[in-house]
């Protein structure tokens, strides 16, 4: 690990000491959706996940995603209604199986709960991404082959014809 | 040829906390594509070991076609108790395993290729895949396949760089010594990531990465994208730390680090 990376780490562990599992339960439990804090060279984002019991590790997995040298501004959230699909984690979106292949969904296709949707690549790992809901995609936010972020949305479902 | 069957397979791994049951197929599809279409409540710990793989599936739905007898093809079936940014531990500890299943029968310390390619005198004898299915919960199924060339690389017009582990080998080698190896220290393995051995796996990763402290061009796929520096180390969530010649530090999740003289 380069000097650039451990001091960042201890920076990191400074702030833990100091109480970030404090702020990651105030935001947890509180109706603040998302945090973010900027000192020095560190960028502290805190998102509330969805549930309860995910929110610590998303929390966790949010210090790191920031902490990357690349800072997607994509990841910025945008207002439109709908179920929002986001990406479990940090890595490149495919839209179909493979070069060649059909979409696994289109703008205006239904989607069950539990289908797949779309796969982002990390580390050798094809993580399928799964619907959690069934409902209609209203827009695609995201290209074949795009880097996305950790908790950026790939896709928005219209829920309400379900 | 060398015989593998569900029984030599029980007795060759002995007791194992991971893997309950084995299934051996002559002929199929792709062992990965298999477990996958278990049905959803499946419990995990199936092994699914392919004798010859017909339409085997790397990156990019990339295919290859292994001869009979030539090549270990073998899927597990796991649901790791991982946090989604950690599931890659379950490939890279699949690498290790296979690193040290092959490592008696070769003169030569087999290294990994970042992520996980099993290399051998700069030949890849190895691939990971895994596939997973991530709930927005967090909750995943995997499903990790590995191929192994024991006896006969790929032709060259498919893949230029692979090679076969009896192509470097001391002693006689078979598929079934290499894959109970693998699979009982898979087991090991991942017994020591289910219980929070996270660091120790990744320590043991790091260490075996011949890609780090070169000079690597990483090709993405699909958009084309390419970065090249400096390979400096890995990050905890595995991403390769590339140091560009602007002195910028980037983190890259994907893609082939190609080394650059």
């Amino acid at each position: 690990m380069g000097t650039e990376e451990r001091d960042s780490d201890l920076r990191l562990a400074a702030l833990i000491d100091d109480g970030l599992r404090e702020l990651i339960d105030l935001v947890s439990n509180s109706c603040i959706t998302e945090l973010q804090i900027e000192r020095g060279g560190t960028k502290l984002y805190i998102k509330a996940a969805p549930e309860g019991g995910a929110a610590r590790v998303g929390a966790e997995t949010a210090v790191e995603a920031v902490r990357a040298a690349e800072v997607s501004e994509a990841a910025a959230p945008r207002e439109v209604e709908g179920y929002h699909v986001k990406s479990p984690i940090v890595g490149t979106f495919y839209a179909a199986s493979g070069p060649g292949a059909d979409p696994f969904v289109q703008v205006g296709d239904y989607v069950q709960q539990g289908q797949t949707v779309g796969i982002v690549e990390a580390m050798k790992i094809m993580n399928e991404i799964e619907s959690e809901v069934a409902g209609r995609v209203v827009e695609i936010l995201v290209e074949n082959g795009q880097a996305v972020e950790y908790g950026q949305t790939l896709m928005i479902l219209d829920v309400s014809g379900s | 040829m060398d015989d593998i069957t569900p029984d030599l397979l029980l007795e060759g791994v002995g007791p194992a906390l991971m893997f309950r049951e084995y299934r051996v197929f002559d002929e199929i599809g792709s062992t990965n594509a298999y477990l996958k279409a278990l049905p959803s409540d499946e419990p995990p710990g199936v092994v699914a070991v392919a004798d010859y793989q017909t339409m085997g599936r790397g990156r990019e739905g990339r295919s290859w076609v292994a001869p009979p007898g030539a090549a270990i093809q073998c899927s597990v079936l796991l649901r790791p108790p991982l946090p989604p940014d950690r599931i890659y531990l379950l490939t890279t500890a699949c690498a290790l395993a296979v690193r040290s299943a092959i490592a008696p029968f070769v003169r030569e310390e087999p290294r990994l290729k970042w992520p996980n390619d099993v290399m051998l005198g700069g030949r890849k004898v190895c691939g990971v895949l895994t596939e997973t299915e991530i709930m927005p919960s967090g909750r995943a199924r995997a499903v990790v396949g590995f191929g192994v060339n024991v006896r006969e690389a790929p032709p060259a017009r498919v893949a230029p760089d692979a090679g076969c582990v009896r192509q470097f080998a001391i002693r006689p080698v078979t598929r079934l010594e290499v894959l109970v190896r693998a699979l009982r220290e898979y087991d090991r393995l991942l017994v020591r990531l289910y219980a929070g051995d996270l660091e120790g796996v990744w320590r043991a990763w790091r260490s075996s990465l011949e890609t780090l402290r070169r000079r690597v061009v990483v090709r993405g796929y699909g958009g084309g994208d390419e970065v090249a520096g400096w390979a400096a180390d890995v990050a905890l969530d595995g991403a390769l730390i590339l140091e560009t010649e602007d002195g910028e530090r980037r983190r890259v999740y994907a893609g082939e680090a190609i080394e650059r003289a």
